[in-house]
């Protein structure tokens, strides 16, 4: 399979990088001019995601994205941050898709962040029916923004899409390394039965406080 | 909180149709700081479309970049509270600088000022082309969630959206929202009897009365809460009692004369 991954720049997606490479032809990006270790010998362009002219490169002829970046993205540190952080979420989530679904790319796994639901009691039991409830930051707000924005593709029919919420990576309060790098695997498997949903959100939860008692893996709709 | 009577407000995006009305509705009970990208004369005239009307003191008219906080929270400053008709519809960048980025702006701006009610507006797309955009759905709700497909301007506006219903439930600000379809000159413009009438359709008029009724309305049930502003129609699509019962906003134009067979008979 032919994969861009985004965010490759960042330890999700090296992460991620690191072990599909192994079964899948990747093409990987990022906002760093460079990565650095094993990835270095792939395919790495850098790329502003919220610009067309850049992206549309990227997704020619693949087969999936993993649009990682919304996941943990680079650090702003200059100019309006909040202002720049929501656009990269949103806008470049947009673009990305929107080259990706234009170049017949029929499949999108984004990440996104169980930090969403901090805000709720630690008392209930979080599952993927919970509202998120980001705090009015654009740290906070921007993940969601990256999934509302690749939700609507799905809903318009223009790809399917799997969203992936994951917790802090390698914690002992939210997902371990092998169950992220499962999920991401399923997601790029995942059967999409049409007609049905081209949406799909999973909780990727090892321990800590947002675990329901169900298993990280398998990745199983909750219907 | 009481609602706003009297007193100061800011409007962002004042050089539009909506801001027009707004202040034109408005212009007399309050004191209105009208904002706007462009200067008051680099606005431009569209046909049958409303302009901003031009305002003497105490009213002003400032030069602000909604995408630009600093300028927002300097319109900010003093206001008792704050309309956002702020709109770009078709170029990517301005997009989502001006509908995201500008809404997050005016609410960050309302949190720093204390400012406890916002108007906020947006488009309710009725038909995007697509499955699950209501458009064959009838009896649709103030608070059916918004689908706005991939469409850059209901997209942007929707992520704006979101962002404001967050910080009104965050900071206790009172954010009553407008859902516009289509906007008519009170006599239906310059058509035909019976030419037929969009089921989401308001005058100007009415467009502009519903500010008046939005600021001094008592506390809204939610802290976010959303109107569909929109003549009394008779196709069962939209509605708006929620208006009508939480905001006292009742439209005076209803456009029969476009969804009846001219001459008042049938055919």
């Amino acid at each position: 399979m032919k994969i861009l991954v985004t965010g490759a720049d960042r330890p999700l997606g090296a992460l991620a990088a690191a072990h599909l490479s192994a079964a899948h032809d990747l093409r990987l990006t990022g906002s760093a001019p460079t990565v650095e270790g094993r990835l270095s010998a792939m395919d790495y362009r850098p790329a502003d995601l919220r610009v067309a002219e850049e992206v549309a490169p990227l997704v020619a002829g693949m087969d999936a994205v993993l649009h990682l970046d919304p996941y943990d993205p680079a650090p702003i540190t200059a100019g309006d941050v909040g202002k720049e952080r929501l656009d990269v979420a949103a806008r470049g989530t947009y673009v990305l898709l929107q080259m990706a679904s234009q170049a017949a790319v029929p499949r999108a796994v984004v990440a996104s962040t169980m930090a969403l639901f901090e805000s709720y009691s630690v008392a209930y039991l979080i599952d993927e029916t919970w509202q998120p409830q980001p705090t009015a930051h654009a740290e906070s707000l921007a993940p969601m923004m990256s999934e509302l924005s690749a939700r609507e593709f799905a809903r318009q029919g223009e790809l399917c899409v799997v969203c992936l919420r994951f917790g802090a990576l390698s914690t002992t309060d939210g997902t371990t390394a092998d169950h992220a790098v499962g999920a991401l695997e399923e997601a790029l498997a995942l059967e999409f039965k049409q007609p049905g949903y081209r949406w799909q959100l999973f909780h990727v939860v090892s321990s800590g406080r947002f675990t329901t008692g169900r298993p990280p893996l398998p990745l199983k709709p909750f219907h | 909180m009481t609602a706003i009577q009297n007193g100061k407000v800011c409007i962002y995006g004042a050089g539009g149709p909506v801001g027009a009305v707004a202040a034109d509705s408005l212009r007399h009970d309050y004191t209105l700081r009208l904002t706007d990208l462009l200067a008051f004369d680099e606005l431009s005239v569209r046909p049958h479309s409303p302009s901003p009307p031009r305002l003497e003191s105490p009213h002003e008219w400032h030069q602000v970049d909604i995408t630009d906080y600093q300028q927002v929270l300097q319109a900010a400053q003093g206001m008792d509270a704050l309309v956002n008709v702020s709109v770009l519809r078709h170029d990517l960048v301005p997009a989502f600088n001006v509908n995201m980025i500008g809404a997050y702006n005016v609410m960050k701006a309302a949190v720093e000022c204390g400012i406890s009610r916002v108007i906020h507006t947006g488009p309710r797309h009725a038909a995007l082309g697509y499955e699950g955009d209501y458009w064959y759905d009838f009896g649709i709700s103030d608070d059916a969630p918004l689908h706005p497909g991939t469409d850059l301007y209901a997209l942007t506006k929707y992520l704006g959206g979101h962002i404001v219903r967050v910080f009104a439930e965050e900071h206790g600000i009172e954010v009553i929202t407008f859902l516009y379809c289509h906007f008519r000159q009170a006599d239906g413009g310059p058509v035909a009897d019976g030419s037929g009438i969009h089921p989401f359709s308001t005058s100007w008029e009415d467009t502009g009365e519903a500010f008046r009724y939005g600021l001094r309305a008592p506390a809204p049930p939610n802290l976010y809460e959303v109107f569909d502003i929109t003549a009394s129609m008779p196709q069962g699509k939209f509605s708006n009692q929620k208006a009508q019962r939480l905001l006292g906003w009742t439209p005076k134009h209803d456009f029969k004369r476009l969804y009846r067979h001219p001459g008042g008979g049938s055919p």
